[in-house]
């Protein structure tokens, strides 16, 4: 049996990551988990996951800039990211449509849908 | 007697009440700003499309430029002849008008009767009976009073009609807006009426006023009442000047406020100018909301609450 | 003949008060005849089994239903308590006297319910005449709240006061966008607009009933994340960043947007949603300001970097809060002036209703953008090529500029200049129609109230904005200047229900947007009438 995929949750809400965490590794995915952009980037540069969830409005590195980062650099890009977050809808499109990056390959707003991100991240693992 | 006794208490209850709806406005707080466009006594060049002073660069350093004139030049018609109803509801206007146009008629020959009063009283030597000025007025007083009543009586079948025949206005119409209405055209009814059966030159009119005048005194033997239908005028009359303050049709003179309070009121608060100590009486009172999002408890005041960030949702 | 409904018919039960048929809304021309007979999808049961829905055929507060007689009764006695508190200085001084006012002297004439567009759009149904939820709290105020108000409510209106009507007055404050064109047109200066506006208060401020679009994730939301979009001051500086880089495509030089510079001469206020939904309109500002060498800067404090203030529509309290804190921050940047950038609403609270809020050093003096936007484009700081906005335009009036603001010339006298295909749309200026989405409509689309706002309330502006391109060929592209966040939003929401972008070439934006598509120098044009952006 393959060894479990690996998801990076990336939000500054404890509650968010205690649930994440708990729909995931019930599905058999392995966990991990960053408050902020900074301690993420420190967590992929030791061990790439397999998935990232990625928050928006976070302290100290914004999703955005986490974003970007992962987007445009060489080796990490290929990791597929899906945004969760309760910033407006308006959001999706502009994070989408910038032309300085690829659009994320998931979205999901908050509050979340279970059903809805396992999914995707079946998907994309 | 019993006539001029209700006259004159129905005109104190016409001057307490409108003196008391005044007062009240007067009083009330300064509120924030809520006016709409056009504002009637802008300048010429922002009135011609309805802008304000806010339309000028760095309007706060300019003086504060008003047009008296342009404000008369709207309410002089507004006020005549209801131009608003005019533009915006022609078909009610053409009932609204002679409506209103009757009752402005009708103080203006009271007021004029008032006058004649006076001169009989205390001008018959500069304004002797059968001069020039004496003619004048008591035309005035017949072309007033003759047009009014006409007017009137036309007007206040029409708006009855209009209220009962439109199914718009009738479906959102209460006892009251009737009783209104009916009670104005009688009013008018009866007034003509006895001008029509032997008063054209309103003598009676004249009579009673001066006997208003006069706590009583008669002129040329008149007493009041000596007809059914003039003695019906003028009960209703002097009802209805009381009444009118008691309702919305205080509107007569309450739309001084809706407009300049309100609609029209653009005074800014310029920095260090006299309103900011206004505000800050009106930010010293404390609110009783109950929502919890507001957070007031009775001791908090408005600049309290609103310096500082809800803790609750709801 | 359809039975007229009355203020008193609020109170009696039935699943629905008001329903629109097929056929009922104003039909619109060709090419849109099919959607002649579209009507309000129907909510889904299982969705709104537990909320109050029986006013008419959407939700937009969705109040959830009490679970005991009890559980009603108080609500009613906590309504009646709010009723009264807007009538007491020390709860409403905001706004006591134009309420008082407007509560006594309403002649119901009906001569307001033919400005009303919604009135109109909607097949005339009488629930929506600007007079009607006006008389529902005249009458329940002269029944309940004054001295012998039984009997009298005889003579002159009598409705019974019961969950039912509350649960419906509370919902029908919501389908009205505050545009007041009705107080504009009465002859007595009554202004109905208003008394949605002192309902909406009511609710919200006593009991806590506030559409969640406009108060948990707008003003609570604003005041505790930083802005009603959610983000945070890093997320909303982070995308700011993108907007640069892509200006910097567009002009063929580096446009910086700057923040937090203490003693700027303008500090400019956005809308949040503009970075994120129209990040072109961000950006063309910062083009416009740089190439006329203003000083400015934007704030990323929390709440600074986002001009709305919901509270405007709902809530004097929030309201406040919303409006001390933009003041405080221009305060402590110290800069000369704040600049509204184009959203309406947000214009209209901190210049005119803030007014008279604002003392001492957080009194500082707000413009509109169109003022200092027409004062750079007439200056002659900038070169404008106008034919290279060689295409069909009409502007589309933000009532809070207009009607309720006065600024009316400015952004013509802009157009006029860069636009040789301005046209205007009929009615305009301060007689304009609302786009449909004011007072937080645009923003509210739960359950089904986006579709009841694009079928209904913004009928009458796409109705005008056809026909303001009527004798154009459908595949010109036409560009509607809107220009304000909300009514973009609206008109956005109108442009993809009825397929007008496929079907009539309609697009939309704002005005800076086609100030500096007609700047002379520039790399690539900032409009082109596609889904890409030109930087693709």
């Amino acid at each position: 049996m393959a060894s479990p995929k690996k998801i990076l949750i990336v939000d500054d809400e404890q509650d968010i990551r205690t649930y994440l965490s708990t729909l995931f590794e019930d599905q058999g995915f392995k966990t991990v988990q960053a408050r902020d952009g900074d301690e993420a980037m420190k967590i992929i540069q030791a061990e790439p996951p397999d998935l990232i969830t990625l928050d928006v409005s976070m302290p100290e590195k914004s999703g955005v800039k986490f974003f970007r980062e992962i987007k445009t650099n060489e080796q990490l890009k290929k990791i597929p990211i899906i945004i969760v977050t309760g910033v407006s809808e308006d959001f999706k499109g502009f994070i989408s449509s910038r032309h300085q990056m690829p659009p994320p390959e998931g979205f999901v707003a908050k509050p979340i849908s279970a059903e809805e991100i396992l999914d995707l991240a079946r998907k994309l693992t | 007697m019993g006539f001029y006794v209700l006259s004159y208490l129905c005109i104190v209850v016409f001057i307490v009440a409108a003196a008391h709806l005044v007062y009240r406005q007067l009083t009330l707080p300064v509120h924030v700003r809520w006016e709409i466009y056009p504002v009637q006594h802008e300048t010429t060049d922002k009135l011609s499309h309805g802008g304000s002073y806010m339309e000028d660069l760095n309007w706060w350093e300019k003086k504060h430029k008003s047009s008296l004139l342009n404000e008369a030049k709207y309410m002089i018609p507004e006020i005549l002849l209801i131009r608003g109803l005019w533009k915006e509801n022609k078909s009610l206007w053409r009932v609204s008008f002679p409506f209103h146009f009757g009752l402005y008629l009708m103080i203006a020959a009271f007021f004029l009767l008032v006058l004649n009063g006076l001169v009989i009283l205390w001008g018959g030597s500069c304004l002797p009976p059968g001069g020039a000025a004496r003619g004048l007025l008591n035309s005035l007083i017949v072309l007033t009073g003759w047009t009014g009543l006409i007017l009137g009586t036309m007007g206040s079948v029409g708006m009855l009609c209009r209220r009962l025949a439109d199914p718009e206005l009738r479906e959102f119409s209460s006892f009251a807006d009737y009783f209104n209405i009916a009670f104005i055209l009688l009013f008018f009814l009866f007034g003509f009426l006895t001008c029509l059966s032997g008063d054209p030159s309103l003598e009676g009119g004249k009579e009673y006023v001066f006997g208003l005048l006069t706590g009583g005194s008669s002129l040329n033997g008149y007493a009041p009442g000596q007809s059914f239908t003039s003695g019906v005028t003028i009960v209703l009359a002097s009802l209805l000047a009381a009444y009118i303050p008691l309702t919305h049709m205080s509107h007569m003179f309450m739309k001084y406020f809706l407009y300049h309070d309100v609609k029209w009121d653009d005074a800014p608060n310029l920095p260090g100018g006299p309103t900011e100590a206004i505000i800050l009486k009106n930010l010293a009172l404390k609110p009783t909301w109950k929502a919890k999002h507001v957070e007031a408890d009775g001791r908090k005041s408005w600049l309290d609450i609103a310096s500082s960030a809800p803790k609750e949702i709801k | 003949m359809k039975k007229i409904l009355k203020p008193s018919d609020m109170a009696k039960p039935s699943d629905c008060l008001c329903h629109i048929e097929p056929g009922d809304l104003s039909p619109l021309p060709p090419p849109y005849e099919d959607f002649n007979q579209t009507t309000i999808p129907p909510l889904k049961p299982d969705r709104v089994k537990n909320i109050e829905t029986s006013l008419d055929d959407t939700v937009a507060i969705g109040i959830p239903k009490p679970a005991t007689k009890e559980a009603e009764e108080e609500l009613v006695r906590q309504f009646l308590s709010g009723l009264k508190k807007l009538f007491e200085k020390e709860n409403n001084w905001t706004f006591l006297q134009p309420l008082m006012l407007s509560m006594e002297h309403c002649a119901k004439c009906q001569t307001c319910s033919d400005a009303c567009p919604v009135y109109e759009m909607s097949g005339r149904k009488d629930i929506y005449r600007p007079m009607f939820r006006a008389e529902v709290l005249r009458w329940i105020n002269n029944k309940y709240l004054k001295p012998g108000g039984k009997i009298t409510a005889k003579l002159t209106g009598d409705i019974d006061l019961n969950w039912t009507t509350i649960a419906r007055l509370a919902e029908l404050a919501y389908r009205c966008t505050l545009c007041r064109r009705c107080a504009t047109v009465c002859p007595i200066g009554v202004d109905n607009g208003l008394i949605t506006h002192e309902i909406r208060k009511l609710f919200s401020q006593e009991m806590g009933i506030a559409p969640k679009e406009i108060h948990e994730k707008g003003t609570v939301q604003h005041l505790k994340v930083g802005s009603t979009t959610g983000m945070n001051s890093l997320a909303a500086k982070d995308s700011v960043d993108f907007i640069e880089e892509e200006m910097e495509e567009i002009t063929g030089y580096k446009v910086s947007i700057p923040w937090d510079v203490e003693g700027a001469d303008i500090l400019l206020l956005h809308n949040a949603g503009e970075i994120i939904a129209w990040p072109e309109n961000v950006g063309a500002f910062a083009i416009i300001f740089q190439a006329a060498g203003l000083s400015w800067t934007m704030s990323s404090e929390a709440v600074g970097y986002d001009a709305v203030n919901y509270g405007l529509w709902y809530d004097d309290v929030q309201f406040s809060r919303v409006a001390v804190k933009h003041a405080d921050i221009a305060r402590r940047l110290k800069v000369k002036k704040i600049v509204m950038g184009e959203c309406g609403h947000a214009h209209k609270a901190l210049t005119v209703i803030a007014d008279r809020l604002l003392t001492g050093g957080i009194n500082i003096p707000r413009e509109s953008a169109m003022v200092t936007l027409e004062d750079i484009v007439m200056s002659g700081k900038l070169k404008f090529e106008p034919q290279k906005n060689n295409f069909p335009v009409t502007l589309h009036d933000p009532c809070n500029y207009v009607r309720l603001m006065g600024i009316v010339e400015p952004q013509r006298r802009i157009l006029r200049k860069i636009a040789p295909g301005f046209r205007e749309m009929t009615p305009h200026g301060v007689d304009n129609y609302c786009c449909g989405g004011g007072s937080g409509f645009a923003i509210m689309s739960g359950y089904n109230f986006a579709e009841w706002r694009t079928l209904v309330s913004s009928r009458k502006k796409f109705l005008q904005i056809l026909n303001a391109f009527k004798d154009e060929p459908l595949d010109v592209p036409k560009y509607v200047c809107a220009p304000c966040s909300n009514c973009k939003g609206a008109i956005r929401d109108i442009i993809n229900h009825y397929q007008a972008e496929e079907r009539s070439n309609l697009h939309y934006g704002g005005l800076v947007e086609l100030i500096v598509n007609a700047m002379v120098g520039m790399k690539k044009p900032i409009i082109n009438f596609g889904d890409e952006p030109s930087w693709k």
